[in-house]
């Protein structure tokens, strides 16, 4: 029997299921670099911010 | 059974500790209920995209995107596509995100209050927290199911890994709210995604991506079926790619979908509260384009794990006893991944659930304190009161997890009892949505009307389908949920030209959306 993997339905959910493998491992590395920053920039900017009442 | 070895136990004990210790620290920041409900609108691109991605996918989420797997194969992964289009679409255009951050609300019911009044508020979150925790009721059980199947452990340890489950995660949600739950959220995605690209890649790799496609045609054109030995239940392979001939998907079941991904990205108070918590309605944006692709992963790659869990039982001779379609993924995983590579798999998936467990309990919580608490106190409490009544929200609401968690018995698939516990609220809050922000006739006797009339058919659903336990006359999930978004529209529609005819109802304008003159 020949291999189903080049029929348009099983093609697409391949390209699907491989695109979203390849698209998570991508934004381990960006969201990882940049949220790691903005936490950082995050912190910074709370620290930073007048308050009238402090709870603790 | 793979036993965990000391490494995997290790490779857990260093996540789980990390992750509280960075959730605990957060709460020196937070001196008000705006950084905690909404981490005072400094979240940024990045963080946001973690934050939603990760709360948005939990072990429930792997658990029924990996059962739809299991009886549809790769078609199973429809309703993530549908919701990629819609997040990129909004994302794209503004559609509700814009105008709703611009508002500067904290909840989409508080919207509410300034166009239809206060009863139209109180009556939105009523159905919202309704809807809200009864879909987050089985999070807390299939996160225990998926952990004792994965792990081997014996299935008494089910309710002790429930409570233990939550509560970590109610330590640093209650200390630091939306802060430590961005923070949290962010560890966990990192760890989340290594575990899911490392799992998917040994999936493909010990099939081979031909022999699964292949197989499971031939599984759904042989009638192959798995038996659950236990409750006698057996479970057939639809057509693995086409989501249109499986008889448990069909065109019906899509269009229920394709409407119901719209009104997720538009309404559940959950994505929602990301684009609340962003600095600007640009930030939002950008925040659902970039997150737009994660959710077709978020169905097809636990997908990927429920299809070849269904081929390897099938190959095997059939599923071993006590397993069913829903324990079939983390069951077969077990017997998949190697040692080392189980202790990253876990700490993904505890990430995964502790991510989505923080963000429901903060999001429900902050809805009964904002909507339906703070609308009844005639003069306003101290911030300090303030942040103790959303706090002890957020126990509360666990405590509710657990005993419901272990009570309630699920019928079918458990998508489908998702799709219609958030139905019970996002056909209504979407019609009152729309309504409220482009249509300038939507007055408050249609809002109320829409809000009954869309938690009709849901409500109906659940009450019905526990009564009657044959499943052939049961109600079918897509009539209850097209049922509501008809009705919910219909009764905002047909209730604010009654109103407007009649010279009553309230129709207010939004400041900084539409002027007194533009309603009128």
């Amino acid at each position: 029997m020949d291999s189903l993997v080049w029929n348009p339905l099983a093609l697409f959910w391949g390209i699907m299921v491989f695109a979203s493998i390849t698209w998570y491992a991508l934004l381990l590395f960006l969201v990882g670099y940049k949220g790691g920053r903005e936490i950082v920039q995050m912190t910074k900017d709370l620290s930073a911010k007048p308050k009238e009442e402090h709870t603790h | 059974m793979m036993l965990m070895g000391p490494l995997d136990w290790i490779i857990i004990a260093v996540y789980l500790i990390g992750c509280t210790a960075a959730g605990i620290w957060m709460r020196r920041y937070v001196r008000d209920v705006e950084d905690f409900a909404v981490a005072g609108r400094e979240m940024d691109i990045n963080l946001g995209v973690a934050s939603l991605a990760a709360t948005e996918v939990g072990i429930v989420t792997v658990m029924y995107t990996a059962q739809m797997g299991f009886s549809s194969g790769f078609a199973g992964g429809t309703p993530g596509v549908l919701i990629a289009v819609a997040m990129l679409m909004v994302g794209l255009t503004g559609f509700v995100i814009g105008p709703l951050r611009r508002a500067g609300v904290i909840t989409i019911p508080e919207l509410f209050e300034k166009r239809f009044g206060k009863h139209v508020r109180w009556l939105a979150g009523l159905v919202v927290v309704l809807g809200g925790v009864l879909n987050m009721g089985i999070f807390l059980r299939l996160g225990g199911e998926f952990l004792v199947h994965v792990t081997g452990l014996p299935a008494q340890y089910l309710e002790i890994t429930m409570i233990s489950l939550l509560a970590i995660v109610l330590v640093y949600t209650v200390l630091g709210g939306m802060l430590s739950v961005l923070v949290t959220d962010y560890i966990q995605f990192l760890v989340m995604g290594l575990g899911i690209v490392i799992t998917s890649v040994l999936v493909i790799k010990s099939i081979g991506w031909p022999a699964l496609v292949d197989g499971l045609m031939q599984a759904h054109q042989e009638g192959a079926v798995l038996v659950d030995t236990v409750k006698n239940e057996s479970f057939k392979m639809g057509h693995p790619f086409d989501p249109f001939a499986s008889p448990e998907i069909g065109w019906f079941w899509v269009l229920w979908q394709a409407v119901l991904a719209l009104a997720i990205v538009t309404t559940w108070q959950t994505t929602i509260a990301r684009v609340l918590s962003a600095k600007d309605d640009r930030t939002a944006k950008k925040v659902y384009r970039r997150t737009a692709f994660y959710f077709v992963g978020r169905f097809a790659l636990p997908g990927l794990w429920g299809a070849a869990a269904f081929y390897y039982f099938w190959r095997q001779g059939g599923l071993p006893e006590g397993v069913n379609s829903l324990t079939a993924m983390p069951h077969y995983l077990n017997t998949l991944l190697p040692a080392g590579i189980i202790g990253i798999m876990i700490a993904a998936m505890l990430a995964a659930e502790m991510s989505t467990d923080s963000g429901y309990l903060l999001t429900w919580a902050t809805v009964i304190y904002n909507d339906l608490v703070m609308p009844l106190m005639k003069t306003p409490p101290s911030p300090k009161v303030k942040l103790l009544v959303v706090r002890s929200l957020v126990v509360l609401i666990g405590l509710f997890l657990v005993f419901y968690g272990l009570l309630y018995e699920m019928p079918g698939r458990a998508w489908d009892y998702l799709a219609v516990t958030g139905n019970i609220y996002m056909a209504s809050m979407f019609s009152l949505l729309v309504g409220s922000l482009y249509w300038k006739k939507a007055n408050s006797w249609g809002a109320v009307a829409s809000i009954i009339l869309g938690a009709v058919g849901p409500i109906t659903f659940l009450i019905y389908n526990a009564i009657v336990k044959n499943p052939a006359e049961q109600l079918k999930p897509e009539t209850a949920g097209l049922a509501a978004f008809a009705l919910a529209i219909g009764g905002m529609i047909v209730g604010s030209l009654i109103g407007h005819a009649m010279g009553r109802g309230v129709a207010g304008p939004i400041p900084g959306l539409m002027s007194e003159q533009e309603i009128k």
